[in-house]
């Protein structure tokens, strides 16, 4: 997003805040879902943290990316949703096996299948840190900033995330048809 | 795996909303930013105030160099010439100010 986009979103320019939605919405909402579990809890989250951005945000000062703030507030908003369900500070690092078939050829349809299985095997944290690192483009300074996580941690996070991904990809035999 | 295919696998799987008014529903939220009070000046204001302007100059000439030729008719057309702009523009400006009370007070 360009410097100038967010300034005419800070002057109230419809389009300029239409276009901040249009860019963030998807990846916040993948986040936001893969840790409440629930379309609609999900949505109302990036709503509010829309909403919330949108109304601070003549008070960005650039310090920092806009979406590093917009993922912060998304991050927070889902783990405070979170802990309504469960205990205080406990964040799930629940990890989903999927026993599928193996098999060459596998038609399109079934490689999405595993695609999907791959990525609901990654951890919440896990999968956070590996869409901000490749999606959102956030270094792990900013991935720092967002989750307030150590830079060890997140390098672990990520390191796991790329290797549970490649294994996926391996045991299914699908990494050729991919890459 | 190499980070792009990577990056593209996990660009093509982001969950979609299921809204689609969602864009809508955020935007309809927001306060809507109230236009500053605009002070009402036409764009064909300028141009009678230098009619007006010129007007009275024009006045002013003939009553300080017109001297005993000055005839009383033609100082009191120009003198309505250059009032009647004037007049204009005051009587615009009530009836805008008017418009926009009852536009606000519905």
């Amino acid at each position: 997003m360009r410097n100038e986009d967010i300034e005419k979103a800070r002057n109230g320019d419809r389009d300029a805040l239409n276009g901040l939605l249009e860019s963030y919405k998807g990846l916040a909402y993948s986040i936001a879902l893969k840790y409440v579990r629930q379309e609609a809890d999900a949505e109302d989250i990036v709503q509010e943290a829309f909403i919330k951005v949108f109304l601070h945000i003549r008070k960005f000062r650039n310090e920092s990316a806009f979406s590093t703030w917009l993922f912060k507030i998304v991050y927070y908003e889902s783990l405070r949703q979170l802990g309504k369900r469960k205990p205080a500070g406990e964040i799930r690092e629940d990890n989903h096996s999927y026993e599928m078939q193996e098999g060459e050829g596998l038609a399109e349809k079934e490689k999405s299948t595993l695609i999907r299985e791959a990525m609901r095997s990654l951890s919440e944290n896990e999968y956070l840190v590996i869409h901000l690192f490749y999606l959102a483009e956030k270094t792990i300074r900013e991935i720092e900033q967002i989750t307030d996580q150590s830079k060890a941690n997140i390098k672990v996070l990520l390191y796991r995330a790329r290797k549970k991904m490649a294994d996926y990809f391996d045991k299914h035999r699908i990494s050729k048809d991919l890459i | 795996m190499n980070d792009e295919s990577l990056k593209q696998l996990l660009k093509e799987n982001l969950e979609e909303l299921p809204s689609g008014n969602f864009n809508h529903r955020v935007l309809s939220s927001l306060p809507v930013k109230k236009e500053a009070n605009r002070k009402f000046m036409p764009m064909d204001e300028p141009l009678i105030f230098g009619f007006a302007f010129s007007g009275l100059l024009l006045l002013a000439g003939l009553f300080l160099f017109g001297g005993p030729a000055l005839n009383g008719s033609i100082f009191l057309l120009i003198a309505v010439l250059a009032l009647v702009p004037v007049f204009i523009i005051l009587s615009n400006r009530i009836t805008q100010r008017k418009i926009s009370h009852r536009q606000f007070t519905g």
